[in-house]
């Protein structure tokens, strides 16, 4: 309950630093609901800068938390006040929707359900692989150096706007506040989606069901469980996009510059923001200059400052990764950038994981909507298959004979295409990476669903039987053990511990490490999962494996980590299967070794096992 | 703050659709934005969402209505194609409901 308190302080004071900087650009709401949500997004984005100007300079302490937030709200109090008044009457005004018919009764159970099980599963420890990894891993390190450090993993490189707000959160008061940030950008899609279609088509029900869409989406539900960074950059490229519609459409010039800082802070949020929304939001900023009245030198000297903006936003990570290991976009262009570090690792992130589109041929390439579908799921690693949801392959060729002759249906109608072309072509992983514009479809849905039920009585009730069975199914995937798990752990009836030991495969291995390992000693780590670790590892890393291949060059990977000063490896079953697929011969030369004599199992359970690597040297054993 | 354009104002779809009535004033408390006039609802029917208002009566084509089927048919070809390849979904679900009504 402290952690949704300390949130919701978080996202109020931000709110207000966020209006006043709106107030200062001087663009115009349609509501009260749209002027929260930008404030909310803009403050969060003012913090996360704050946080890592004080990383920078070594302030990294619960007093700066504290006191940033403090100082935020007595100088900001008027704007607090007035986001405090605006929140209970926007809530006051949900209640009228309980008056509606009941297919919106129904939508509002079901958001508000999903809501609630993913706010259950924000609340829990996190156990997700990319947080453990480097989400919440490299706020850990900042916090115990109390400034940000160079952390031994590939995945260092990756710009950190989201990962300072998880540090605030984790210095106010722990991972869980880390957890609801992330849930915060989930809410707020929610709002914006609601906002949009309030703004633009005028129909609450729309915006509702669009918003429906959206959260019963099981990987959206999974995502706003975890301090991903996914959530984040979706709901600001939808804010980039929506600023951009009320620049376009209404001829809102400001909203320009708030569609460029937007952009910018997704781009400071995942390095694929730059291309998606990138690309489209470049586009029509390119587009607004050229039709803006007041002569070109004006519209120009607009333009280049809003793209200055954008670049701002992302140039202290790529600041960073110069200083650091000389590639900007470290670790990806390694052969662009020679990068220095762990050698070549550049270009091992250079290679698609997936098929690129020239290698898919047309046909598969035309195909995509429907592997996304139906092929294309992630597992989590938990025991909840998270994917894309039906409603989109359903719904949305319908557009193609309805053709909407609405501006700003057709203006994110253009985003969503564009934006997924870019992805089919250039970005080669999977659908939560194409996340950003499901927003967009979800709205594009919603509308396409709205005119088909227009068709009479019978067609009305099976689309909107349809709708909702295609809302629920996959969300009857959802393992109801693990949310009986999150519950109890959130309701304090289960230890952190114990849920833990059951949740996260690797907890058991790092707890023993953490009691048995004295702390000045070296370990490295096949698996990137070592948030729950006391020791900051010498070598880490989801291509951990890759690193340690890297490293031997040929040789025997034990003597190599023995020359680096490392005693003890710790090891994971899937980090091992991962690399059977890659990496086998190394994998295999590994597992020899760990066979050997001179090593030493101390620890095997759920397939982690911690290793003592003894001080006997090749040259030792080769006599 | 100056009252928004005529263009940035949504239509009104239906009659269970109220128009927006407020807007957020420079010290941040709400004015009315007033009700705008059937003319100008009208232009900005005509100008932005007249496929949204069925004003032309286009949904009752038969060409449309053939289209609908069509539509409505594929929304029921995918969903049930879901269902199939993800059934094990609803026998997890059942399970876990059996389990948990027989512990209760």
């Amino acid at each position: 309950m402290s952690e949704l308190l300390l949130t919701i302080a978080l996202v109020g004071t931000a709110s207000a630093i966020g209006r006043r900087s709106l107030r200062w650009l001087r663009v115009e709401f349609a509501s009260v609901g749209e002027e929260l949500i930008f404030s909310s997004a803009l403050g969060l984005i003012e913090f996360s800068y704050l946080v890592m100007l004080a990383g920078l300079v070594g302030l990294l302490y619960r007093w700066f938390a504290y006191g940033l937030l403090a100082v935020t709200a007595i100088a900001f109090h008027r704007d607090l006040f007035h986001f405090l008044t605006c929140s209970r009457a926007l809530l006051a005004r949900t209640r009228r929707l309980r008056h509606g018919q009941l297919f919106d009764r129904l939508l509002i159970l079901i958001l508000v359900t999903t809501a609630l099980v993913s706010l259950v599963g924000a609340l829990a420890p996190p156990i997700a692989y990319d947080e453990l990894s480097y989400h919440l891993q490299f706020p850990k390190e900042y916090i115990d150096a109390h400034r940000i450090c160079r952390y031994p993993a590939v995945v260092w490189g990756y710009p950190q706007t989201t990962e300072m707000l998880y540090l605030l959160g984790m210095l106010l008061s722990g991972d869980i506040v880390a957890k609801l940030v992330h849930f915060t950008f989930y809410a707020l899609t929610l709002a914006a989606i609601a906002a949009f279609a309030r703004r633009y088509l005028a129909s609450h029900r729309l915006g509702l069901l669009a918003a429906t869409i959206f959260s019963s989406m099981t990987i959206v539900g999974w995502l706003a469980t975890t301090a991903y960074v996914d959530l984040a950059l979706t709901a600001l490229s939808f804010l980039s996009v929506y600023a951009l519609a009320n620049a376009v459409l209404n001829k809102e010039r400001n909203w320009s510059l708030v569609a460029a800082l937007m952009w910018g802070a997704a781009m400071g949020v995942k390095y694929t923001g730059l291309l998606m929304p990138g690309i489209f939001v470049l586009g029509v900023l390119i587009y607004v200059l050229l039709k803006m009245e007041g002569g070109f030198k004006r519209s120009a000297a607009r333009f280049t400052i809003a793209i200055l903006i954008a670049f701002l936003l992302i140039a202290p990570w790529l600041a960073k990764n110069i200083a650091y290991v000389g590639n900007p976009v470290y670790p990806f262009l390694g052969k662009v950038f020679k990068t220095v570090g762990p050698k070549g690792l550049g270009h091992l992130m250079d290679e698609p994981r997936l098929p690129s589109a020239t290698e898919r041929g047309l046909l598969k390439n035309l195909l995509l909507p429907w592997k996304i579908t139906f092929e294309e799921k992630l597992s989590a690693g938990a025991d909840r298959m998270v994917g894309v949801g039906p409603l989109f392959l359903m719904f949305l060729p319908m557009l193609i004979w309805l053709r909407p002759r609405h501006r700003a249906l057709s203006f994110l109608l253009a985003y969503a295409l564009v934006t997924f072309i870019i992805w089919a072509l250039l970005i080669p992983l999977g659908p939560r990476f194409l996340l950003p514009i499901f927003p967009a479809l979800a709205v594009l849905t919603s509308y396409a669903a709205t005119r088909l039920s227009e068709g009479g009585a019978i067609v009305r009730g099976v689309a909107r039987s349809a709708l909702l069975l295609g809302m629920i199914y996959p969300n009857l995937g959802i393992s109801g053990n693990r949310f009986v798990e999150q519950a109890l752990v959130v309701s304090r009836l289960k230890s952190r511990d114990d849920y833990l030991l059951g949740a996260f495969d690797g907890y058991a291995a790092q707890k023993f490490t953490n009691d048995r390992v004295i702390d000045s000693s070296e370990i490295a780590t096949t698996d990137g999962r070592t948030y729950y670790l006391n020791h900051r590892p010498a070598l880490t890393g989801g291509w951990g494996i890759y690193e340690l291949n890297l490293l031997t060059q040929g040789g025997h990977i034990i003597d190599r980590l023995r020359q680096r000063g490392i005693s003890y490896l710790l090891t994971s079953e899937h980090s091992l299967r991962v690399a059977k697929d890659r990496v086998p011969t190394i994998l295999d030369s590994l597992t020899r070794e760990l066979a050997g004599q001179d090593v030493t199992i101390l620890f095997s359970e759920n397939g982690w096992c911690l290793y003592s690597i003894s001080d006997i040297t090749q040259e030792r054993r080769e006599r | 703050m100056a009252r928004r354009k005529l263009a940035s104002e949504p239509p009104q779809s239906s009659a269970r659709e109220p128009w927006p009535l407020t807007a957020p004033g420079p010290l941040g408390q709400n004015r009315a934005c007033g009700t705008p006039s059937v003319t100008q609802k009208r232009q900005w029917t005509r100008e932005c969402c007249a496929d949204l208002t069925d004003q032309g009566g286009t949904m009752r084509t038969m060409w449309t209505r053939v289209l609908m089927a069509c539509t409505l048919a594929w929304a029921l070809i995918i969903l049930t194609h879901y269902i199939f390849q993800h059934a094990s979904y609803l026998t997890r679900f059942l399970q876990y409901a059996t389990r948990l009504m027989g512990a209760a």
